[in-house]
């Protein structure tokens, strides 16, 4: 089984690209199930995606890095014993802390899994985000220190220039990891998406 | 501490063949953004309203203070009367649990503007 994680600020675009590449990932006869971790009594993220034929898990009382760890990794062990998906994909709330994340997810009990991290940096929003003083600039550094791959979406969005400049302050914190721009409904893009989740680790 | 402050109401809408329903969630969005903007004048964050009518299923959101309107699966005109399910999900972006107020007000409003 492989296994991804997704992690972004609110809105970012996570669920977007989830829902693009596990399509696409359907379309090659490939049995994806994806975990939900969307902060709220009541979800959206969940239930769209189950409208569009989906197999999702939520979890909604908390945070999958803290209070919601085990849940998660009962959740995960469950998943991958009793549906045996070929891709198991995970959304992390907007709020989650990177390093805790990590450790989560590295548990003793699932550390057969070999998660993926995909950390999307909007670079709408990019501005706003990375030079905040209340803690939304280190949140983003630590999504990008983690990552294994970073994805800039909504690339439709905004100008080349801009990408480049985000490209360039990301690559100025992890010149070793690939950043690949992203726009929705754009099927070339999400090919792109497909390759960067299933490469091997380097 | 950084923190999200979010709410989610779900609620029955009787919709009419004549309801513009796009114009009238982009409506709704920009009444709970102008609620946010009250309080919070540079939000950052993620107000969500998603329909579904059992035929459509329709997401529109906006992620930041007077932010665009962004659809997955704009809303086809409705032929007929229909039940829809509206769900609000409002999150914020904030460091005190005024913000977690704050949403649920944001929340409120929009589903006034719907009604
Ligand atoms: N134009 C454009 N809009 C996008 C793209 N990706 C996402 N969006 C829009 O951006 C908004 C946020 O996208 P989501 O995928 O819901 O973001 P998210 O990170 O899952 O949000 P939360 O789960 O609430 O944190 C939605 O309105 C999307 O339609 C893109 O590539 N291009
Ligand atoms: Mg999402």
């Amino acid at each position: 089984m492989r296994a991804a994680v997704l992690t972004g600020f609110l809105g970012t675009g996570k669920t977007t690209l989830l829902l693009a590449v596990a399509n696409a990932l359907a379309d090659r006869g490939e049995y994806v199930a994806i975990i939900e971790n969307e902060r709220g009594s009541v979800g959206i993220d969940g239930r769209y995606l189950q409208s569009q034929g989906m197999t999702v898990r939520e979890l909604r009382a908390g945070c999958v890095c803290c209070d919601l760890a085990l849940p998660l990794q009962i959740t995960v062990q469950r998943l991958s014993e009793h549906y045996e998906p070929d891709w198991l994909l995970l959304e992390a709330s907007g709020i989650a802390k990177p390093e805790l994340l990590k450790a989560s997810l590295q548990h003793p009990m699932i550390s057969q899994i070999n998660w993926r991290f995909i950390a999307l940096v909007d670079p709408v929003r990019f501005g706003k985000m990375w030079h905040d003083s209340y803690g939304l600039g280190d949140l983003l550094r630590g999504q990008i220190n983690i990552a294994d791959v970073i994805v800039l979406p909504k690339s439709d969005l905004v100008e080349p220039s801009v990408l480049e400049h985000v490209a360039a302050e990301i690559r100025s914190l992890r010149p070793d990891v690939p950043v690949i721009p992203f726009t929705a409904d754009d099927p070339a893009a999400t090919t792109l998406m497909l390759r960067a989740f299933s490469e091997p680790l380097r | 501490m950084l923190e999200i402050g979010a709410a989610t109401l779900v609620e029955q809408l009787e919709l009419s063949a004549t309801n513009q329903l796009q114009a009238l969630f982009e409506a709704a969005l920009q009444a709970a953004d102008e609620c946010i903007c009250t309080a919070a004048p540079e939000w950052l964050g993620h107000c969500k309203l998603m329909m579904d009518t059992g035929d459509q299923v329709c997401y529109v959101s906006r992620t930041e203070a007077n932010g665009h309107n962004s659809w997955r699966n704009a809303p086809k005109p409705l032929v007929a009367a229909t039940k829809a399910e509206i769900t609000i999900y409002i999150a914020v972006y904030g460091i005190d649990d005024r913000h977690a107020q704050l949403a649920a007000q944001a929340a409120q409003t929009m589903l006034k503007q719907l009604m």
